[in-house]
């Protein structure tokens, strides 16, 4: 794609995935793959960062007779994702006024 | 190479980090292979890469003097941009944007003030709002009521007039008396009518504009 990918847009993405339930690292990155272009190394740093930041928190749970480490989001972590959400939205009005002007009702 | 050589590589790469540091990305990355499935151990490794470079990008991001913007995996593969001038711009970001905790505590002070200040100034603007409305009610009936009884009191004296007839001073008087208040009173309807025609529409036109006006910015916005 054309239109390379900022850090904050994949901490958003990254966000808006963990939000629906507590998932897996190996399952984040094939959603997040689902819909980007990215690397499979990308994904660890930027749990780390939203886990220092306490936006997301870890959990182990029992899977075929072993650990597995999840991450779900926090309170602060939705509060985020939400304040992402609006970024969002405007980013992306600005953008189509420029892009389609005046052909939207 | 295989996953456990891969993974003890790595562990190598991170060795000036913390425990836990390294605990938390051994954690994740074994996870990584596991859940990919043994089958898959040879793509995600080639996909991951040199181990000694997913480490870098953790070391970096642990610096702190680091936010690398996500890389793109197809399209260069090249290292993240991770420069102080990146760092800086991300901080002066964060200071811009209010904190959601902050914003939270400053909603939950402000409640106390804020709840009963909007009521207060829910209150004025009700009964401001009323007595415009009770003013205007109040010319509208003077405006009929006036009229009204100027003809109905002219019209009385005029037929009273004619019951005091044996006093034909008194009759006159009352029957002029009577005949100048109905003069006077369908006077003032024509010119209460001729007002109201005059005035009326500009000023219902005037109101239906002002009830638009905000509906109109919101689409003027859009468009």
């Amino acid at each position: 794609m054309a239109f390379p990918v900022s850090a904050a847009l994949l901490d958003a993405i990254v966000l808006a995935v963990v939000s629906r339930e507590g998932t897996y690292g190996y399952k984040i990155t094939q959603d997040v793959r689902a819909v980007m272009d990215i690397s499979e190394s990308t994904l660890y740093p930027v749990l780390r960062r939203l886990l220092k930041a306490g936006l997301l928190e870890t959990y182990d749970q029992a899977v075929d007779g072993r650990m597995r480490r999840y991450y779900k989001i926090t309170p602060l972590g939705r509060m985020q994702l939400t304040q992402y959400l609006a970024d969002w939205a405007n980013y992306r009005d600005s953008i189509e006024q420029v892009f389609f002007g005046g052909e939207r009702g | 190479m295989n996953a456990y050589e891969y993974l003890n590589a790595l562990r190598a790469a991170l060795s000036s980090l913390p425990d836990e540091e390294i605990d938390s990305a051994m954690r994740y990355y074994e996870d990584y292979f596991l859940d990919a499935g043994e089958e898959n151990a040879d793509r995600v490794i080639a996909e991951l890469g040199d181990p000694q470079k997913v480490a870098q990008d953790i070391l970096n991001d642990y610096g702190g003097v680091a936010r690398s913007t996500a890389r793109t995996g197809a399209s260069t593969g090249s290292d993240g941009v991770s420069t102080a001038d990146e760092y800086a711009r991300q901080q002066k970001r964060r200071v811009k944007g209010v904190s959601p905790w902050v914003l939270a505590l400053l909603v939950l002070i402000g409640l106390p003030v804020g709840i009963p200040l909007l009521l207060g100034a829910g209150g004025v603007l009700i009964g401001v709002l009323a007595a415009i409305v009770g003013v205007l009610i109040a010319a509208v009936v003077l405006c009929a009521a006036l009229p009204f009884a100027l003809c109905a009191s002219g019209l009385v004296l005029s037929v009273f007039a004619f019951l005091v007839l044996s006093t034909p001073a008194s009759a006159i008087l009352t029957l002029g008396v009577g005949l100048t208040c109905l003069a006077a009173g369908i006077l003032l309807a024509a010119l209460i009518l001729r007002l109201c025609v005059l005035f009326v529409p500009p000023l219902v036109r005037g109101f239906v504009a002002l009830l638009r006006w905000p509906i109109d910015r919101l689409r003027g916005v859009r468009k």
